[in-house]
């Protein structure tokens, strides 16, 4: 089993990002969630919010608008309506 | 005859109406350019939900599904999408004859029908016509925003959900190439469910769905229907500008041309003036000498 997620967002204006990362935390509809390696197959709606990653001891952030988020296979797909990089 | 001062008027009119066409080539090619890169820019994310959709609404019940139920159809609502400015050769007239042709069909089969018209091209066509338009937008093509698409996208797709409406089609130009731009007409809605060809390999039956799986595709099936509008808008947009360009490109040869022949006219006609005022001088003179 890897021992990384790869996190990918993409939004229909053309904002795409890919990185591997450790951990992240997601706004789900349902309450927030978290997503480690190994994660089962799983799919659902986020609400707007912040998707917070960590990769090794840093941690960043990036706030999506009305998104879906689908994991399989350690490969964590985030469809956004719109989606910035917190500096 | 034309004198010699019409027709360097002319010379100089065509001349300056070659300057325009020519900026205009190059104007259209850079926002070509843009256009094309921001449809290309799209098209990850259509894929995707596509793709999501595609796995999601191929087994289900499609009379559970607002959006994907196949009603009576009663009244059709039809997107048309045009320009806002003119110059660009049949890219409006194709749109808006495949229009028409869609027209006439709903009515021969007596189907109500309301119009939604993007781009000043759509309102005054219909306005000349006297058709009925429910709803207009024009001065958005500049910069196509998510949102602004959105916005269009919700009050239709409220109509369909409240049953104001039982179909709707969009009607743009496809971008085939640069050269070649084809009007076509899509049904958005309701949503055709679409297989994607690979056995169902199973990967969904051990998945988590949060909501359930319905409440999922239900959410998904208004984006999806969003993002198409979205997509035919940036695509009109590129077939715009595209067919812009070919349509100055060929105003330049036309100038170039138009050109070349007043410019032999001109010479000949001061050919003929100069010949004449010189047999008039021989002929003054020999007059005199006598």
């Amino acid at each position: 089993m890897a021992d990384k997620l790869t996190l990918e967002i993409i939004t229909p204006e053309g904002f795409s990002f890919t990185e591997t990362v450790d951990e992240l935390t997601a706004p789900g509809t349902l309450g927030e969630f978290g997503v480690l390696p190994g994660h089962t197959g799983f799919m659902t709606t986020l609400d707007s919010g912040p998707i917070t990653y960590r990769i090794g001891s840093t941690s960043k952030t990036i706030t999506v608008t009305s998104a879906y988020a689908q994991v399989i296979d350690d490969h964590v797909l985030i469809l956004a309506d719109s989606a910035e990089i917190k500096e | 005859m034309p004198s010699l001062r019409d027709i360097r008027n002319r010379i100089t009119s065509v001349t300056n109406t070659g300057k325009i066409t020519r900026a205009m080539q190059m104007i259209s090619a850079a926002k070509l350019r843009k256009a094309q890169s921001a449809m290309l820019a799209a098209r990850p994310y259509s894929n995707k939900i596509f793709e999501l959709l595609s796995h999601m609404s191929s087994a289900v019940d499609r009379e559970a599904y607002p959006l994907l139920n196949l009603r009576e159809r009663k009244v059709v609502e039809m997107i048309v999408l045009t320009s806002d400015k003119g110059l660009c050769g049949a890219f409006n007239t194709n749109v808006l004859k495949e229009t028409a042709r869609a027209m006439r069909e709903l009515k021969d089969s007596s189907i109500q029908m309301s119009i939604v018209a993007v781009g000043k091209k759509a309102r005054d066509y219909f306005h000349r016509f006297g058709v009925p338009v429910r709803k207009t937008y024009i001065d958005f093509y500049k910069t196509v925003k998510y949102e602004d698409v959105q916005e269009i996208a919700t009050e239709i797709i409220d109509s369909y959900t409240n049953g104001t409406i039982d179909e709707l089609i969009i009607i743009y130009n496809e971008f085939k190439s640069v050269m070649l731009q084809t009007p076509k007409r899509a049904r958005l809605l309701p949503v055709e469910p679409q297989s994607t060809g690979e056995p169902d390999d199973g990967v969904l039956d051990k998945f988590i769905f949060e909501p359930s799986e319905a409440e999922i595709l239900n959410n998904l099936l208004p984006k999806y229907v969003e993002n198409q509008i979205f997509r035919a808008i940036l695509e009109s947009r590129v077939s715009e500008e595209a067919a812009r360009m070919i349509a100055m490109e060929g105003a330049n040869k036309n100038t170039k041309e138009l050109l070349e022949k007043l410019t032999l006219q001109y010479n000949k006609a001061r050919q003929a003036t100069i010949t004449t005022e010189l047999m008039d001088i021989v002929g003054g003179a020999e007059a005199l000498s006598q």
